[in-house]
């Protein structure tokens, strides 16, 4: 794994050591948060390749993991498939749905707060089939997966160990790809669209690509979800869930790898820490988000400072080799 | 054969007759200048030729191959680039980014193996950032690799976008006013890189200008487009010459007011 230390933004070691070691010493509640924490890092990476990185307004990124979430475990329980492939099936099959909607979307050019708007529509329609389609997910008790479907024994360890290979994998994988030429096609996207035409770029296909690539996390990150918790229902997937992962991205810095790693990190253990209040959980959310989108709108990782030095230097001197040649 | 043929291309929008029957040919290593006042069409000629309009007539051959109506990305891989009259940079990324964003169709990587980071994959990466370097070297802007599109002046910007657009060596380079804005001293140096491109790289460029003075210092040949006609071509002196093109210019001395 040579390009691993070229790939990450951030440095990286360290607190993978730290990930490794640090639950052998923590209580089960604690284990749990941070199995959470794993959670985010895979959905608020997939969310960052299509909001941060090319730039689409996707409200359906909660809805998305709730898919990962139901068909897990509906793969588990009704379709008695072993718990270890349903999760990997579970993203296939989310990837697979957002493939259906972002073909109708991206192929009539749909952009911005359109786009914004038919993915909250889509969106709020699958949270109505969890509710409503009992027979299938239970409806609004909820989706049990029993104890005998997944790890034996005390659970909550290799629940963790799990969740952090899948992160693992996940963000790797995602941040050479953000670093290759996917990456600069998303990014060029994002920066202008008709420029990246002229560069030769198949502009819709790398929306579809970053569409469902985006979807696929969501549902891995859902599937792992259901896996942990045991016990799934519609209302974690609705708006207060879609709100929570667009503040974590905003919060991190979008559009860079270090912003959804803390972004994912951040939001979840303030949401344990506020648990006592969980009545004002929302308009924490709502306020924090307020409050960096106008004082830091690029987020925890925008404060890293820019290597900028000497750049009205450079510029000058190019601008004099430009008059002596 | 010609590099680039244009053959009775008409385009309307609505009731409005954009360009009407324009037919110009464009041969390897030329530098060619469109001009015409306000809305004679120059623009859309651009736009229709790397494939952000659609023709409603006529048809357009590169080698003598039927290229009319293709998508941007194909033309561009056929080997047609443009730069737009505004700058279209990626204004988040870096210089040396920008360029490799060019090169994006000469990386044959495929996804997975750009996501596992195979060696293959580091390797071809690599040998485009050293390619990316070249062109930087090439257009004089290889200090300023690593600063960010956003923070560079607009000579600079105009001459990145150059850069951007030679990245994957196109046939024929379309430029909308390439100099627009610019002071003299940055249009000397983008004028020099022009040549460079011309008859070093052997590539066709088609400008927009309206700057008159460039105009006339650098095309080989001139082509004036009026009210979406071709009213005149051939060299700047017989251009600037030419009692159609002045009366275009400025109007009819005795019957000022028919025109207006």
């Amino acid at each position: 794994m040579i390009g691993l230390k070229k790939a990450f933004d951030i440095k990286i070691a360290p607190i993978f050591v730290f990930l490794l070691v640090v639950p052998l010493f923590l209580r089960q509640y604690h284990l749990v948060v941070l199995n959470l924490v794993l959670i985010y890092v895979i959905v608020i990476m997939g969310y960052n390749f299509v909001l941060g990185y090319t730039g689409l307004l996707s409200l359906a990124h909660a809805a998305f993991y709730g898919l990962g979430a139901y068909s897990t475990s509906i793969f588990i329980v009704t379709l008695k498939i072993p718990f270890y492939i349903s999760f990997v099936g579970g993203g296939i099959f989310t990837a697979l749905v957002s493939l259906l909607i972002c073909f109708l979307l991206l192929k009539t050019d749909l952009s911005g707060l359109y786009l914004g708007m038919v993915t909250f529509a889509f969106a709020e329609a699958l949270i109505w089939i969890f509710l409503h389609w009992e027979k299938m997910t239970g409806g609004a008790f909820g989706f049990a997966i029993g104890s005998k479907y997944t790890f034996q024994g005390s659970p909550y360890l290799k629940n963790y160990y799990l969740s952090l290979l899948c992160a693992f994998i996940l963000v790797w994988f995602g941040a050479n790809l953000i670093n290759s030429k996917v990456g600069r096609a998303f990014k060029s996207i994002r920066d202008s669209e008709e420029a990246s035409m002229a560069m030769g770029i198949d502009t819709s296909s790398y929306k579809l690509f970053s569409f469902v690539l985006s979807a696929f996390y969501a549902g891995i990150g859902g599937g792992l979800y259901s896996i942990v918790m045991r016990q799934i229902y519609p209302g974690n997937f609705g708006l207060h869930e879609s709100l929570k992962q667009f503040s974590m991205l905003i919060i991190g810095g979008q559009g860079t790898i270090s912003g959804a790693l803390t972004g994912a990190f951040i939001l979840p253990v303030l949401t344990e820490v506020l648990r006592s209040v969980s009545v004002l959980q929302d308009l924490f959310y709502c306020l924090i988000l307020v409050l960096f989108i106008m004082f830091m709108p690029k987020g925890i990782s925008g404060l890293r400072l820019k290597k900028r030095s000497g750049l009205g230097e450079k510029v000058l001197r190019s601008r004099n080799i430009q008059t002596l040649d | 054969m010609s590099l680039l043929q244009i053959v009775d291309v008409s385009r309307a929008f609505g009731g409005l007759l954009a360009l009407d029957q324009v037919s110009i040919s464009i041969e390897k290593g030329q530098l060619l200048s469109l001009i015409g006042p306000n809305g004679a069409g120059k623009t859309t000629l651009i736009n229709l030729i790397s494939g952000y309009y659609r023709l409603d007539k006529g048809k357009i051959l590169l080698n003598g191959k039927d290229i009319s109506n293709q998508k941007p990305h194909v033309l561009r891989k056929a080997g047609i680039a443009r730069t737009f009259q505004r700058s279209e940079l990626f204004s988040s990324m870096t210089v040396v980014e920008n360029i490799l964003v060019g090169l994006h169709n000469g990386i044959r990587t495929n996804l997975l193996s750009a996501g596992i980071g195979l060696r293959k994959a580091r390797e071809e990466e690599e040998a485009k950032k050293k390619k990316a370097m070249e062109i930087l070297d090439f257009i004089g802007m290889l200090e300023l690799r690593d600063a960010r599109a956003i923070d560079l002046p607009l000579g600079l910007r105009k001459v990145l976008e150059l850069g951007r657009a030679i990245a994957i060596a196109p046939k024929v380079l379309l430029l909308d006013e390439p100099v627009g804005g610019l002071n003299e001293t940055e249009a000397l140096h983008l004028e020099q890189i022009f040549k460079r491109i011309c008859y070093g790289l052997e590539v066709a460029i088609l400008l927009i200008e309206h700057n008159m003075n460039f105009v006339m210092r650098v095309s080989e040949k001139i082509f004036v487009l009026d009210y979406g006609k071709k009213i005149a071509e051939g060299t700047p002196q017989e251009v600037k010459t030419n009692p159609i093109v002045i009366e275009a210019y400025l109007g009819k001395q005795d019957a000022r007011t028919s025109r207006c």
